[in-house]
């Protein structure tokens, strides 16, 4: 039998043999007890966003609403979505797939149900949405201008010069229009103050 | 009233309430009944809301339930119930040639 002499400790080759495979029965229960956890989080993980997911499109579709109607329907519909919830109690996919219907249906609509709840909403004036992509326009203009013309070998100092004015009158106006209208009297009530 | 009602889906709800005028319906309770989808529905029922066909009033809160926000439900307003009525006599009734396009339920007369 070959042994293996060291300061004092004897191992022998079988010795050896039987540790290594401690060690690897130790290794693969510590990865299935690891691989287990993380599976069970990550279900719970998953579950609970799904879960979140029709309240998600709803807060979605209450965001494309104007300000004045939105705690009304906020209101309304959330109700409506627990009622959901509670109806499909104990049948998982069932409430998702509900709840996301519900949600989608009301995301798709938001914005004709807004003129419908708020039609004076300055949020919903065409005339506010298409200064809103006039600016996007002129932004990108100004944002994309400095490239293409020098390429095309205009003065480097005069098309930055331009440009520059171009996307601060874009980015501005951009400011201005998006602007909601409670942001609009907070800076009023702030001046008077 | 900005936007005009859509006369089939405005038909098909009022019918629901038109089957029992007396009871009081929640937008769920119309989805399933109607069939329409979540956003058709509510855009309806704001309409007729607006319109002055439909109150809406917040229900009392569940005992049973109380983190659920209170449900809203709608009732057809008695002053509508006969406008409601011939209209949708009017509507059910096939008509001789192609129905001009944009046929609306009006709003009753003297509803802000």
């Amino acid at each position: 039998m070959n042994t293996v002499a060291t300061e004092g400790a004897v191992y022998t080759p079988a010795l050896s043999g039987a540790v290594l495979t401690l060690v690897a029965i130790a290794v693969m229960l510590a990865a299935w007890l690891v691989s287990t956890v993380l599976s069970d989080l990550l279900s719970k993980e998953l579950r609970t966003r799904l879960e979140r997911f029709p309240g998600a499109l709803l807060s979605l579709a209450i965001r494309r609403l104007p300000i004045e109607a939105r705690a009304e329907s906020a209101e309304e519909w959330a109700a409506e979505l627990s009622k959901i919830v509670q109806q499909t109690e104990g049948l998982p996919v069932t409430r998702l797939a509900r709840g996301t219907r519900f949600a989608i249906g009301l995301l798709r609509h938001s914005r004709r149900i807004g003129r419908v709840l708020a039609p004076q909403s300055r949020s919903n004036s065409t005339t506010r949405r298409t200064a809103i992509g006039l600016c996007w326009i002129i932004g990108g203009i100004g944002m994309l201008g400095p490239g293409l013309l020098i390429v095309a070998g205009a003065p480097r100092s005069a098309v930055i010069g331009g440009i520059s004015v171009v996307a601060c009158v874009g980015t501005a106006g951009m400011h201005i229009w998006t602007r909601r209208p409670q942001d609009h009297n907070r800076a009023s009530d702030e001046n008077h103050s | 009233m900005e936007e005009p009602l859509d006369g089939q889906a405005a038909a098909r709800v009022l019918q629901v309430f038109l089957d029992d005028p007396g009871t009081p319906r929640y937008g769920y309770d119309l989805i399933e009944l109607t069939g329409f989808s979540a956003g058709r529905l509510y855009l309806t029922l704001a309409r007729l809301h607006a319109a002055g066909w439909l109150s809406k009033e917040v229900e009392a809160a569940d005992p049973a339930c109380p983190e659920r926000p209170p449900r809203r439900r709608y009732r057809i307003e008695a002053a509508a119930l006969p406008h409601a009525r011939q209209q949708l006599a009017a509507l059910s009734v096939p008509p001789p040639q192609r129905r001009p396009r944009g046929e609306q339920l009006r709003p009753i007369p003297g509803s802000p």
